[in-house]
């Protein structure tokens, strides 16, 4: 990888100008079935979360524990829980924890990110060397162990799950950042602008940004899934949203209890989960090919 | 270029959902099979070996105080015998020795004959004063008021125990496990393997949080020896898996069945559930004032009793556990009241008394928002042990309907030691045992002001209070009837006057056994229970 | 070699530091006053002034925080990962007694993991756009989206207790080690077969196969000893580093099945604020971590001779 050249040139041309013969991106988007699947999943979700106190039959805090564990019916779709909580009420509601912290988390974190790669990036010296070995030693750890280390300590809730998010998670974007900076600052034409006299800022806002956008578009939306696992997997530790907040893995993990007698309890939420991840996934392949086609061979 | 081309994985990812909906389909069977009733009274045949699983390991984050106990408390091994047993119906029996009130607040206990350990030397009165010793070095465990200079060698085979302060409950408090007959040298904190005992059994091995493996004492002193020669306790943290255990046969039986799950293990085909008597009680205390004297926002007697309205009892027992408990307003079995159990009326569930009284208090609420007073909020906290998060969040729901803003915390034991102590909270559910014979014990341990523990002054109504001076007189108390009847009326004022606690459900002792499992009798106190009788037919 | 072995080390010694100050960063803002928790515990009761000042001076935890972080880094470089809150024995003693479970389910998962991600991927890269193709990356993906502890549990209700062919959970013989390693297996193999993938398709494409190809060797011979070998290169290094994930990250898998491993016993330390506990394992994750990292880089190297003279590991990251 150190020394092909081919594929720079190719990854040059595409970010400048007119991609060469290339379908308009929102075309081929599109025409990518399962690009497609990924954004219709992904929309519906959403949808979904937003409109969540509406859609929702039950408010998913009230209990009544004299109906609970009951089957689906015409008042409750998908059954009632152990304390007889509207199972799709909580299911709806507690997608606008899962799907709707992750993406202010996710967006946050790509702020965070890109700026602390930007200027990495363009700054180098030992501000570059200092940030990539934090990087690496953010990179290192499992995610999850990072994130209970830091909850488990700060205490659980909405705060504190954002923090723990916000501070490990912005690494996989700093470095993708860096690395486009460093690629970018030394092709011919930005040399060329600077030796013509444009400032500093004005190079990085009009030459660098615009080329990295793509890349880090695609991170975001794989990490989006991340986050959500994440989300799902503090849910089951009981770090996530505190009762009666519905939230999906908090779901599955009182769901267990009746593992042999209703498993919907873990499986409705489950699905859920998995659903908005694939579909992420999804999306997030379609765009990389799309927007990107040099890291998709990469297959990262 | 569409690198994933034209034919959809669409297929294959239906493929792979269509699983998850058939491990959906097929786990819907609910088919009922009640464990075959089997011939009780024939003897034991083929191996007799026994696996229970029972809950987390007890003693890997317990305090110290709590490690000494092994392997006697909470879960019992029937391992060391105590001075005096407790009976399933909470009257008091000899075991290692016979008690008798010797008069001056002094209390005589004399060996049975040929008690001896299970290393076959006999126990002597020195050995009863290293056993209840040990429960008064640091760290102190044990109950009834006994001290450091408290024990006395009267004779070889007696000694004579003193309370430090006037305790005529002194023999049923005593068999709490707490103080087991042990050798000198043996120190179960340390080292529970080498330390010697006299009961029907012995430690073979223990393996933290794994299992605890005891084998048969062929040199019990009892008229009978343990039918089984090995009992392997498991420990299995996780209820769910606990039961998956018992259905998979990597277990014999479960040792305290969730309620919450008991549904799911009543399903298993080849699996009996048997059940003590009324034996604990699912309620919460009701913090007053911090340690430090601060107080607290359920201090406020009108706001208190409020609580005790929004709880609906019925709701609880046959909503959340399903029928398989009791709908009592006692803080404790009703058993130990005897005759005068009913003096205890509780506080009825009504939710518009509840609010009539809050509004009173100036608790006022705009609709379905939280009631607030003066710009604050009605916030209270609940803590919870060894009941389960559904437990509290029914307690939460029940707060909520009627303007509360009811948050829960989930603390780890540790964090739960410290908020017990410190009285950082409002609400703290818990699930005690009646573990002795005294009519009065919870009420003097955790209400009374001058019991030991930080929590009695957190929740205790006071020094100066009718209910104190109840317990002041219950303690003194020679006559067993009259004991009872001052229990059940300092009861009445705890529960319906004073509203200290607010009761849940009294609960069974719920086990579930495989069908070859016989001779197992539950003990309502499920720290008394016993092993010696239970016996295998494979 | 041995200057590019250290060169790496000296890139890779900031980012333990790194590490070591995280975890220390992080233990020191645990809420609580340790003297006060230990000796709450220890005495059963709440520990007199004078008790928590010397105890205090004891443990050195007047100082200011950079004496306490240096003589924690020293600590640590000496193998002394501090004292369990709970148990009071060595972090280090608790972990390598529980490393052997974690690594009898990480091991065999990373391996199981790594030889069928990259056997689908080659099949995948020859039979492109196959069905097989498809519903092997479709499969991968859909086991990739599911939260890890969901497809425990529907491994658990659909082997164990609908066909009742595996036991549920604990540790016992091989029978319990098939579904957490089964687990394990399933959530990591999207990412390691779509590498295998589209990195043997890149290979494939290039020009010195293709020449191979004019020549007349046949295909599987092109593939398994010319084009498979440089394909890996990129899997090796990412290979690495899930390994070093596995080993770090089954905390899910072991709390669903009662596997007595490290994960299990770091978040049962973590709930009950067993800081030493917590920042010693990330300790020991940071020192894992430096060890594969630069254990990749020499194997690296040896795959692919480049590297060596541009004294550069690009690519693959």
């Amino acid at each position: 990888m150190s020394t092909a050249t081919a594929p720079d040139v190719a990854a040059a041309a595409a970010a400048t100008d007119a991609p060469p013969e290339r379908l308009h991106p929102l075309r081929q988007f599109v025409s990518d079935r399962l690009a497609a699947t990924g954004l219709v999943i992904v929309l519906v979700l959403s949808l979904a979360a937003v409109f969540a106190p509406v859609l929702a039959p039950h408010d998913p805090t009230v209990i009544d524990p004299l109906r609970g564990l009951e089957g689906s019916s015409r008042q409750h779709p998908l059954g009632t829980d152990e304390l007889g909580r509207d199972v799709l009420s909580r299911l709806l509601v507690g997608a606008r924890w899962s799907l709707g912290i992750a993406a202010l988390a996710t967006m946050s974190v790509m702020v965070v990110g890109t700026m602390i790669g930007l200027v990495a990036g363009y700054v180098g010296g030992w501000v570059d060397g200092l940030v990539m070995r934090i990087v690496d030693a953010l990179l290192a750890l499992p995610n999850l162990l990072l994130y209970l280390a830091i909850i488990g300590t700060l205490g659980p809730g909405i705060r504190n799950v954002f923090i723990a998010l916000v501070s490990i998670s912005w690494a996989s974007y700093a470095r993708v950042m860096r690395g486009m900076v460093l690629s970018v600052r030394e092709r011919t034409f930005v040399r060329a602008s600077r030796s013509l006299g444009a400032g500093d800022g004005r190079l990085m806002f009009r030459h660098i940004l615009p080329n990295v956008i793509s890349p880090i578009v695609v991170l975001a939306t794989l990490q989006l899934g991340g986050t959500i696992l994440a989300l799902a997997a503090l849910g089951f530790f009981g770090l996530g949203a505190q009762p009666p907040t519905p939230e999906w893995g908090t779901m599955i993990n009182q769901g267990r209890l009746f593992l042999q007698t209703n498993p919907t309890l873990m499986i409705y939420p489950g699905v859920a989960i998995s659903l908005a991840v694939l579909g992420f996934n999804l999306m997030g392949d379609g765009l990389r090919d799309v927007l990107d086609p040099q890291l998709a061979r990469q297959g990262r | 270029m569409n690198r994933l081309g034209n034919r959809l994985p669409a297929r294959a990812l239906v493929g792979v959902l269509a699983l998850a909906l058939l491990a959906t389909a097929c786990a819907d069977n609910g088919t009922q099979q009640t464990g075959g009733q089997g011939q009780e009274n024939l003897g034991p045949t083929g191996r007799q070996e026994l696996i229970v699983g029972v809950a987390a390991d007890p003693w890997v984050d317990s305090s110290e105080g709590d490690k000494k106990r092994k392997p006697n408390y909470p879960l019992n091994a029937d391992v060391c015998d105590t001075l005096v047993q407790l009976m399933p119906d909470f009257s008091v029996a000899p075991m290692a020795t016979q008690a008798q009130y010797v008069g001056n607040n002094t209390f005589r206990f004399t060996l049975q004959p040929g008690v001896r350990f299970s290393d076959g030397t006999p126990v002597t009165a020195e050995d009863l004063k290293y056993s209840v010793d040990y429960t008064t070095q640091p760290p102190a465990i044990g109950s009834g008021f006994i001290g450091r200079d408290s024990a006395r060698v009267v004779d070889e085979r007696t000694i004579e125990i003193t309370p430090t302060v006037d305790n005529l409950r002194l023999i049923e408090q005593i068999n709490h496990p707490s103080l087991v007959v042990l050798k000198p040298g043996s120190d179960p904190l340390a080292n529970v393997v080498t330390s010697v005992c006299t009961g029907p059994f012995k430690v073979e091995r223990y393996t933290p949080q794994q299992e605890l493996v005891v084998v048969r004492n062929t040199n019990y002193w009892g008229p009978q020896q343990a039918l089984l020669d090995r009992i392997t306790f498991k420990f299995y943290p996780d209820d769910a898996t606990r039961a998956l255990a018992l259905q998979n046969n990597e277990v014999d039986m479960i040792q305290d069945v969730p309620l919450s799950i008991l549904r799911s293990v009543e399903a298993q085909p080849g699996v009996k559930i048997v059940r003590a008597p009324v034996g604990n009680t699912t309620m919460f205390y009701i913090a007053r004032r911090t340690s430090t004297g601060e107080e607290r926002i359920l201090n406020d007697p009108l706001v208190r009793r409020a609580v005790a309205h929004s709880i609906d009892r019925n709701a609880y027992v046959n909503g959340v556990l399903g029928g398989n408990a009791e709908v009592i307003p006692h803080v404790a079995p009703p058993a130990v009241l005897g005759e005068f159990a009913n003096m205890v009326q509780g506080v009825p569930f009504n939710r518009q008394e509840a609010a009539r009284l809050l509004d009173q208090a100036g608790w006022t609420r705009q609709g379905d928002a939280v009631r607030t007073k003066g710009g604050q909020p009605l916030r209270v906290k609940i803590i919870y042990d060894r009941v389960d998060l559904t437990t509290a969040e029914f307690v939460q729901g029940q707060l909520r309907a009627v303007g509360f803003d009811a948050q829960i915390a989930q603390l780890d034991a540790g964090a739960y030691r410290d908020a017990t102590s410190t009285g950082d909270y409002d609400i703290d559910i818990s699930l005690p045992n009646q573990n002795d014979g005294n009519p009065a014990f919870l009420l003097a341990l955790r209400w009374y002001s001058k019991a030991t523990g930080a929590n009695a002054r957190i929740i205790s109504p006071g020094p100066n209070t009718r209910y104190e001076a109840m317990i002041d007189s219950i303690l003194v108390e020679p006559d067993a009837t009259e004991l009872r009847r001052k229990s059940a009326e300092a009861m009445r004022e705890l529960v319906d006057v004073e509203v200290g606690g607010v009761v849940l459900a009294g609960g069974y002792r719920v086990y579930a056994l495989k069908d070859k499992v016989h001779g197992f009798e539950a003990h309502p106190s499920s720290t008394n229970q016993r092993w010696r009788t239970v016996y295998v037919r494979n | 070699m041995l200057t590019f072995a250290a060169r790496r080390l000296l890139v890779l010694i900031p980012t333990w530091l790194g590490l070591s100050l995280f975890a220390f960063t992080l233990s020191s803002l645990s809420p609580g006053d340790p003297a006060e928790l230990i000796l709450n515990r220890e005495l059963n009761e709440p520990p007199t002034p004078e008790q928590l000042a010397e105890f205090r001076e004891r443990h050195g935890l007047n100082n200011p925080f950079v004496v306490q972080y240096g003589g924690f880094v020293m600590d640590s470089l000496r193998g002394d990962l501090g004292i369990s809150f709970r148990s009071g024995q060595p972090v280090r003693q608790e972990i390598s007694t529980r490393m052997g479970p974690t690594l009898q389910i990480a091991l065999p998962a990373f391996a199981t993991s790594v030889v069928l991600a990259v056997a689908f991927g080659v099949v995948a890269a020859l039979k492109r756009n196959s069905f097989g193709d498809h519903l092997s990356r479709g499969a991968a993906l859909l086991f990739e989206s599911m939260p890890s502890f969901a497809l425990a549990y529907l491994l658990i209700i659909v082997l164990s207790i609908q066909l009742g062919l595996l036991p549920v959970a604990g540790r016992g013989g091989l029978r319990y080690l098939v579904l957490p390693v089964l687990t394990l297996t399933l959530a990591t193999l999207a990412t390691t077969m779509r590498l295998t993938r589209s990195s043997l398709l890149d290979v494939l494409a290039t020009p010195y196969i293709r020449t191979a190809r004019a020549m007349g060797l046949r295909q599987r011979r092109i593939v398994l000893s010319l084009a498979l070998r440089n394909a890996l290169i990129p899997v090796v290094t990412v290979a690495g580093l899930i390994l070093a994930g596995f080993v770090t990250g089954t905390v899910i898998v072991e709390t669903v099945f009662a596997w007595p491993g490290v994960g299990q016993y770091v978040v049962s330390a973590v709930f009950a604020r067993d800081y030493p506990v917590v920042t010693g394992f990330v300790i020991f994750t940071g020192t894992v971590f430096v060890v594969v990292n630069l254990a990749v880089d020499l194997l690296y190297t040896r795959l692919d001779p480049r590297v060596r003279f541009s004294g550069r590991s690009g690519g693959g990251r």
